[in-house]
């Protein structure tokens, strides 16, 4: 391995238990299963190119920061389920055909056996397409703008779902400026966040704070909320899953390949979980073992239950 | 002298409320619209005061009945309104400036131009008509007010009160009334908030409303609501008043502590008035949460969120929650958020905060579902309270419209 500066991007995307999870989700409304087995979706990544060839032995998982032992490690061949977030405000009036069509480019990027689901906020949160097999052309047509950036809402009805075994879960938001509508604070995104079982990448255009002169009633419009204070939060809970946020730079197709690369190209990490009390907060370390200056970004951690 | 006045405000009127969840129009296309009915009322003005009767139609039926198909951009869509509208507007229009669209503004700046142009010569238009002047006037009032949007509040007073000051001439009608109810809905959307609270245009306004319409228990909470839209800005939880008021209105943290102080005495003050007593306390609750006052808060926000106005439980439930949630009280805060998804099940604020309370205490597959139901299948006309809540009146607006387009068919 060259030893030139490496940058490691490590994205932990899974923490779900393993075999016992399907029966419990099937069979009882209320998710209470014991924490048996945690899957970690890693990214390598060097200068923002993904790094292959990677085994077992090469990573080093801590618990709690107690060493666990690594059962699997799978490649990218993990079929993605990707929620697409788009911003149907305002902003987007004037170029909604074109709009349209670049989420059919960034469709056209998945596999065959990916599934895709889009979600577009205005002041509305709405499932414009579900999960479907990525092959089908998206529901674009149903894109309608609305006048305000409800960008939290739409963050947590992406990250709240069912658990899907075999499965990783990319969600990746794209949004004009930061939030300025939701009900939704940042710190219960923070919190969904990091219990979440997707990788959260936000990807923002500019940071100013939504403008109070766009013509709607005031409601919530009129929030005080500091466009950094907005902005330390987005980057906490996309951080927190093992994700990122970004400032838009080039068209937003460009955008989404970059991330999905990264993201399939990634591997899938599972350990069950040992030396470490089963409830509560687990902090999670990922290192390489090799030396080198790798950055790694890897999920904060999951609650055990 | 009490006009009744229906619908405004009934919980249980589920019209009102398919109504409310439609109310999604640019305050641009509102403006336009309560004005434009405003010129309407000027038949009823006749009929009740022996003036010539006309077609009121004419002029501005095209318009409405674009809003009334759920067109809510009409405005914006001028141009290929104006074409089809007879030939008393279309002589006026020969008479303005060119009209042009502006690019990227999709036709509204030509409207603007229309209403600017249109006002301009508004005198000799009246004076045309003999016969019709009084109608006539209304509506140039209704057309100028446009320029409103565009940040002309002086433009919005004035022709307000140039409206009112003809409804004054004569005695109280239920058409004024409800106009009256309309204009202080309208403004309260935030366009016209800080002419509500300037002591020269709105004071005075929502004197004349009260001299006029004594027993209208929404006057009353206009007062303090009309403080609350122009200068108390929604924030996190456990803030100083200063940083609640806006820091344009009231400037040092004496003062602010003196203004919210006032508007929250005003508040009490009218929790035992009958028909707005929960809306009182649900927004002194909503304040008191803001300042950290959870406690006090919490006593506002549980009675109101017993309420029959589904508008006020769900909107207290909903802060009993993040009350409750800021106090550490989680379970509690869940059976809040329940309740404010209860109280509208279609509402996605609530649907979300309740979600998201589920998600985190373990209950992933119950919060997907109340996710899916939320985000599937959306109704795209249907609103959410989360986002007029800080409106003040606002809510009302389309039942007064509609009020005001059901008195121009009689």
């Amino acid at each position: 391995m060259p030893r030139r500066l490496w940058l490691v991007f490590i994205t932990l995307l899974v923490v779900l238990p393993v075999w016992p999870t399907a029966n419990v989700v099937r069979t009882q409304q209320t998710f209470r299963s014991r924490t048996t087995a945690v899957n970690v979706n890693v990214s390598v990544l060097n200068k923002m190119n993904p790094v292959s060839g990677l085994e077992a032995s090469d990573f080093e998982i801590l618990d709690n920061g107690v060493p666990q032992q690594l059962k699997a490690l799978s490649a990218g061949s993990v079929p993605v389920d990707v929620s697409l977030i788009v911003d149907v405000s305002f902003g987007a009036l004037a170029r909604l055909d074109d709009y349209r069509a670049e989420i059919v480019r960034m469709a056209a990027l998945l596999r065959p056996t990916d599934n895709l689901r889009i979600l577009s906020f205005g002041s509305l949160v709405t499932e414009v397409q579900p999960m479907t097999r990525a092959t089908a052309r998206p529901m674009v047509e149903r894109l309608q703008t609305s006048r305000r950036i409800a960008l939290n809402n739409a963050l947590i009805a992406a990250l709240i779902r069912e658990p899907q075994i075999d499965r990783r879960h990319l969600v990746i938001a794209f949004s004009p400026t930061v939030d300025g509508d939701s009900v939704i604070t940042g710190s219960t995104v923070l919190e969904i966040a990091k219990q979440a079982d997707a990788v959260l990448h936000v990807v923002i255009a500019s940071w100013k704070p939504p403008s109070e002169g766009i013509p709607v009633p005031v409601g919530p419009r009129l929030i005080f909320r500091s466009a950094e204070r907005m902005r330390d939060a987005l980057q906490e809970a996309s951080e927190s899953t093992g994700g990122e946020l970004r400032q838009l730079s080039g068209s937003i197709v460009r955008q989404f390949q970059q991330v999905f690369e990264q993201f399939r190209a990634g591997y899938v990490l599972t350990y069950e979980p040992a030396g470490v009390a089963v409830d509560g907060w687990h902090k999670i370390e990922v290192r390489l073992k090799q030396p080198g200056n790798y950055l790694v970004r890897a999920r904060s951690g999951y609650f055990g239950r | 002298m009490r006009v009744q006045v229906s619908p405004p405000g009934s919980a249980t009127d589920g019209r009102f409320c398919q109504l409310l969840r439609r109310t999604c129009l640019s305050s641009k296309a509102a403006l336009c619209l309560v004005f434009l009915a405003g010129a309407i009322c000027a038949p009823n003005l006749a009929q009740d005061r022996s003036l010539p009767s006309s077609r009121p139609d004419r002029l501005v039926g095209p318009f409405l009945d674009l809003y009334d198909r759920g067109e809510y951009e009409a405005a914006g869509r001028y141009l290929e309104a104006i074409k089809s509208l007879p030939d008393e507007i279309e002589t006026v229009q020969s008479r303005t400036a060119p009209i042009q669209s502006v690019p990227g503004r999709v036709g509204v700046p030509a409207f603007d131009v229309f209403a600017r142009s249109f006002a301009n010569m508004a005198r000799d238009w009246v004076r045309s008509e003999k016969g019709e002047s009084q109608q006539r006037r209304l509506r140039v009032a209704s057309l100028a007010v446009l320029e409103a949007a565009d940040g002309g509040f002086s433009r919005f007073a004035a022709a307000t009160e140039w409206v009112c000051n003809e409804f004054r001439k004569y005695p109280p009608t239920q058409f004024e009334h409800v106009w009256q109810l309309a204009v202080l809905a309208l403004a309260q959307s935030g366009g016209g908030a800080e002419f509500l609270i300037r002591e020269r245009d709105g004071a005075d306004h929502l004197k004349h409303a009260v001299s006029r319409y004594p027993s209208e228990p929404r006057f009353a909470l206009a007062i303090p609501l009309n403080e609350m839209v122009a200068r108390i800005a929604n924030n996190r939880p456990g803030i100083k008043a200063q940083e609640l008021v806006r820091r344009s209105n009231v400037p040092d943290e004496a003062s602010s502590a003196r203004f919210v102080e006032r508007v929250l005495t005003q508040l009490d003050g009218l929790a035992s008035l009958q028909d707005i007593a929960e809306e009182a306390l649900m927004r002194a609750g909503i304040i008191r949460f803001q300042l950290g006052r959870f406690d006090s808060a919490l006593a506002n926000l549980s009675v109101a969120a017993k309420s029959d106005d589904q508008f006020v439980r769900y909107m207290s439930s909903l802060f009993e929650g993040k009350v409750l949630e800021a106090l550490g009280r989680r379970p509690a805060a869940l059976a809040a958020y329940e309740a404010a998804h209860q109280a509208d099940p279609k509402g996605q604020a609530a649907a979300l905060q309740y979600a998201a309370e589920l998600f985190t205490n373990g209950r992933r597959s119950e919060a997907a579902s109340v996710i899916e139901g939320t985000v599937r299948d959306r109704d795209d006309a249907a609103g959410d309270w989360w986002y007029v809540y800080g409106s003040g009146d606002f809510r009302f607006w389309k039942a007064y419209q509609q009020q005001l387009r059901e008195s121009l068919k009689k």
